[in-house]
This record gives structure tokens, sequence and C-alpha cells, in this order.
């Protein structure tokens, strides 16, 4: 097809009604400067871009310019993560920057932020050398005003107030890949490809909604696919269970009579821990025999002013549980040591809870403990399900008393706790990062292929 | 012929152009050409329990914000030539009718600030009565009739323990 037929093909495209597939119109773009590359064709281009962005918006020219680029080669892929959280440590920050490590060899990798961080926080928090990427700190002057640590979207409530990421939509335009690690609905997406990144849908559709506008709608587990399903009405297409690195050798003659929990204590007490103390307690005290020199040992962080770790404590002194210890904001390589040591793992998050947003949506520390061969006795919702194989690698519970019955058992049949922390440290491993990494990469490169028009 | 440099640099320029064009446009709206909000409706009868809590507490928000109903900013107007004596106009009128409007507004300010504190009470008071609830109902929940069955309390065949 000569240079002319194609250019009036484009025009009948652009002018049809409700326009045409965007890839469709840059592949044909592309064949009509690779058949006619002269200066005709470089004008032919030019009048096509107006076009475009007179009928489609300035964006979609650039964002087809900038297709082109990447589709003949002449520079690497850009690529933003944006997350307005990444200067605090986090599970979904860690998600984000794995990404992000998996990803910088191949794309040129840029870390939006709103607050200040740095390459080195970033390596001792997640243990990941970022340093092939950029990081481009954007303040958002609504939230800077209120001069808080963390930036709370939630705080938008209405269209009283001017949707203040706008400043973020702006500036997703200017990669080719724009991945939105946030949770935060507001951003719109103006980048060639877009994928918004759910860790659970936390509120419904409200004020500054556009997560219908990403094409992409990447999950965490299959719990959280199902809530986007019922709360957004959105059907996410790209599973990627968070990355867990806690593995190493382990050694079960070594491990002690601990049972384990590692939660954040969440001041809204939604982790439980309280109640496993009186469970402890209740069991120790009905099977004293049995339950000599077990420990019950909560791990978590917290904030320092926590009324709930109060309570936690109060009890444990008033209660004189001697064997009952807290481990209050321990750093990782500590956390790793209890790991090992201990044998039975808690987990009671989502128990008598009615909202879904309260059952773990996928259970980051159960991964972690099963890599240490710990048995995770955990409750029986969410993403645990997911994680745990009932009967096989640990077991699921519905009530208080059935985990009461679950850990006396286990307790009470030593080679079924050995066998069963042995088939737990396998399925760990499938939570592993470097099973992360390699999804990721496949994800990426079937996405880059797609942009770059390769088929 | 065009070498591959020559598509890159008509890209390049072209980028530039339009890199510049999106820079002297303020609105996602103008970027994209179509209208980028659009109109949620909420049906409240499928809240669930939190959601409840996070809409009554936005519809709080909102109502604290509009509860001062005395005019608010300078009177202006966007007209070119009349602008100005209707300004001037409205002032006039404003300042006629401020001695019976002000002590209307303040009666009716009073009234929305009470209100609002009232209805703030009321979500804290259900909060709490949540709260209460949740507490009681997992103590019952932990607190089986006898304690689990393990080796020293379960029942031989014999009935002895």
């Amino acid at each position: 097809m000569s240079r002319k037929e194609l250019f009036h093909l484009l025009q009948a495209k652009l002018s049809r009604p409700g326009g045409t597939d965007d890839s469709a119109l840059a592949r044909t773009i592309r064949s009509m400067l690779s058949v006619d590359p002269s200066a005709k064709g470089a004008a032919a281009l030019k009048r096509l871009c107006q076009d475009i962005a007179r009928r489609r918006g300035i964006q979609e020219a650039f964002n087809l310019l900038n297709r082109l680029e990447v589709s003949f080669g002449f520079r690497k892929p850009a690529l933003a993560i944006y997350d307005h959280t990444l200067h605090l440590i986090g599970g979904a920050q860690k998600y984000g920057c794995t990404i992000a490590h998996a990803l910088q060899d191949d794309f040129e990798v840029t870390l939006i932020s709103n607050k200040p961080v740095s390459h080195d926080d970033l390596k001792n928090w997640y243990q990941l050398d970022l340093s092939r990427c950029r990081i481009t700190v954007i303040p958002i002057p609504f939230y800077e005003k209120q001069n808080k640590e963390f930036l709370d979207p939630a705080a938008i409530t209405s269209r009283r107030t001017a949707n203040p990421f706008h400043l973020i939509s702006r500036q997703s335009g200017r990669y080719d890949f724009f991945i939105n690690n946030s949770m935060v609905e507001m951003v719109y997406p103006l980048a060639g490809c877009s994928l918004f990144i759910c860790h659970f849908p936390e509120r419904k559709p409200s004020t500054y909604f556009y997560v219908d506008r990403y094409p992409h709608l990447i999950y965490n587990s299959r719990y959280t696919a199902g809530w986007i399903q019922k709360r957004w009405g959105l059907r996410p297409d790209i599973h990627l269970y968070p990355p867990v690195d806690m593995g190493g050798e382990v050694d079960f003659s070594a491990k002690e009579d601990i049972i384990l929990s590692a939660a954040r204590f969440d001041p809204g007490g939604n982790k439980q821990q309280l109640r496993m103390v009186r469970l402890f307690k209740q069991l120790a005290q009905s099977q004293p025999r049995l339950l000599h020199g077990w420990k019950l040992i909560l791990v978590g962080g917290s904030p320092s002013d926590n009324p709930y770790l109060q309570k936690i404590r109060q009890t444990i002194a008033v209660d004189r549980l001697e064997n009952v210890q807290l481990r209050v904001n321990i750093p990782a390589a500590e956390l790793k040591g209890l790991y090992q040591k201990a044998k039975v793992f808690w987990h009671l998050c989502g128990l008598q809870q009615n909202e879904p947003e309260l059952v773990e949506h996928f259970g980051m520390t159960t991964a972690e403990a099963m890599q240490n061969g710990c048995v995770p006795v955990v409750f029986a919702g969410g993403g645990l399900l997911e994680i745990v194989e009932n009967g096989v690698s640990g077991l699921l519970f519905s009530s208080a008393g059935q985990l009461s019955q679950q850990t006396l058992d286990l307790i009470n049949e030593p080679q079924r706790l050995r066998s069963m922390g042995e088939s737990s440290c396998r399925r760990g491993q499938a939570f592993a990062r470097t099973v992360f990494t390699a999804r990721v990469k496949e994800i990426f490169s079937a996405l880059l292929s797609d942009y770059r028009m390769d088929k | 012929m065009m070498e591959n440099d020559d598509i890159k640099k008509t890209l390049q320029e072209l980028k530039a152009f339009y890199d510049a064009e999106r820079e002297k446009l303020s609105s996602i709206d103008q970027l994209v050409r179509e209208p980028v909000d659009k109109e949620i409706i909420i049906d409240f009868w499928k809240l669930s329990n939190a959601e409840i809590e996070r809409e009554m507490w936005n519809r709080l928000a909102g109502l604290d914000a509009d509860a001062d109903c005395f005019p608010g900013g300078p009177i202006s107007s966007h007209r070119p030539l009349l602008g100005k004596p209707i300004v001037f106009l409205k002032k006039i009128l404003r300042g006629l009718t401020r001695p019976y409007s002000s002590l209307l507004l303040q009666k009716q300010n009073r009234l929305n600030r009470e209100l609002v504190t009232f209805q703030l009470l009321i979500f804290l008071k259900l909060r709490q009565l949540g709260k209460m609830i949740r507490e009681t109902a997992e103590r019952a929940a932990d607190s089986p009739d006898g304690p689990p069955a393990g080796p020293e309390n379960k029942k031989t065949t014999t009935g002895k323990t």
C-alpha cells in the first residue's frame, strides 16, 4: 500500500465515530513511515498528529510519538511507578520496589514519590539495589499544607476540593508505562500503557474514581480479585502474588516450643493479638502438662502511642503470663531468627469479622513463617486460603475453639508437626522473590512486545 | 530516502512540540478532550458497616463545611462593561439588607452548628456502641462451655478422665 493510500486509510479510521483502536492506529502509522520514510512521510505524520490532537486530545498525539520512538528502537521504554507512601516502609511499597528492581535493566524506571526518599532508604528497608532507577519527588501542595507524614487520600471527600492528585496524573503522561502502586484511585492515567495495582479495594467508587480508566488491573490474591469485581464492578486481569523473601536453611532439630505471631499491632485490634493472649492462657490452664515449656511470642510493629498494645501489656502483667512475650518493632534479622525457632504460627486476622477489608488480603507473614518451616494455624478466610493447603502445609480454622483444638493436636503429635513443617517450608517457596521476579518479567515482556508492536 | 536518524529527529521535534502544548493546558479534560469526571451514584442500601461509617463521616465533614451560611468572599462580576455597576449595586443592596439578614443568618448559623455537633455526637456514640458489641461478642466466642479436648481432659471409654 502506498503512503497516500495509508494516509487516507488513517484519516478514515480517525474520522470514524467512536474512533479506532490505538494499537491499530499506531501500527498503520508505523507502516506508513516504513513504506515511505521520505520528507513527505514526515509531513503526513505531522498532519496525522494534528488530526489526532484535534479529535482525541494532545495527550494521545504525544503518546503515539512516544510509542513510535520505542517501536523503532530509538530508546528504552520509560516506566514510572507511583506510590504516595514510598517514603514509609510497608508491604505494598516492597511490592512496587521489587517490580522496579525486576525491570530496571529493560526499562528506564522512575519511582515517583510525594515525599523525599533515598535509594539507601529503600535498600535498607527491602534489601533491593535500585541504583538504576531514578527517584522523582513531586510534593502535593494540598498535603504539604497539612504538614503530615502520611498523605491520606480519604481526606478528599467531595468535589468541593479540587483533585490534588492531578499533578501526578499529568506526570503519568510523560511515560510509556505508568504503574499506580499507591491505591490512590484519584490518579487519572495518561501514559501509553497504564496499570493499577490493587492491594484491596477498600473504598467503593467515590469522588475522582479513575481505576476504570486503567487498561490493566493487577491483583495480589484471588480474594482481592473477587472484591474488585464486587466493589468496583471491574475485572482485574493480572494476578501477581506479593514477593516473600524470608526463606533460608531450616534446621528442624533446632526448633523450640514456640507459637509465634507476626502482625502489626493495629490500634483498632484488627490483628487480634489480645485474643491470642486470652486463648493461649485458656490453653495453658486447661492443658498445663502438654503446654509446659511452650511460649507465645507476639511480634509486630507499632506506633509509640498505641492503646491496643497497652491493653495487651496490661493483660499479660495482670494475669502474670510469664510464657507470653511481646517483641515490638524488632529488626528483620531478629524476626527471621524467631521464625526459624518457632514451631507453630498463629494468625487470627479475619476471625469473626464482617468487613472484607478486615480479613487478610494475602497474608505476607504467614508465607514468611512457612518459608521457615513454621506450621501455620491460621484463619480460614481471605488470601490465607490461597497460601495454606489445609491439612498438608498447615491448618485452617473458623472458630477460636477450632484453633485451640488444632494447636493442641499438633503439639500432641510431634511427628505430624515436623512433617507438616517440612511441607509448609516447601509451600512457602511458591511465594519467593525469584518466583515474583520471573512473573513480573513475563508480564512486562508481553506488555512491551504489544506496545512495541513486535508482532 | 529518510534514514532512521531522520525519523528519530522528526519524532523528537514533534514530541517537543506536543510536550510544550501539553504544558499549556491546565486540565486533564483538555488533554484528553473529554470530561474525565462522572457522577457516581452510591447505593446506600448495599453499604457495609465500615462503608456506612465512612459515608457518615464524609457527609458530616460536608455539613460542617456548609454550616456557616454568611456570604463568603467579595462581590465580583465577570462582565466586561456592566461588571462594575453591577458590583456597585450589589454592594449597596447587601449593605441595606445587612441589619436584617445578619440577625437571621446568625440564628441559622447557631442552629447549624448545634445540629452538626449533635450529629457528630450521635456518630461517636454509635461508634462506641459498635465497639462494645464487638468486644462482648469476642469474649462470648472465646469462652467455650468447656476447655478444648486434650490428653489431660479427654474422656476415656470408661468415662474416667
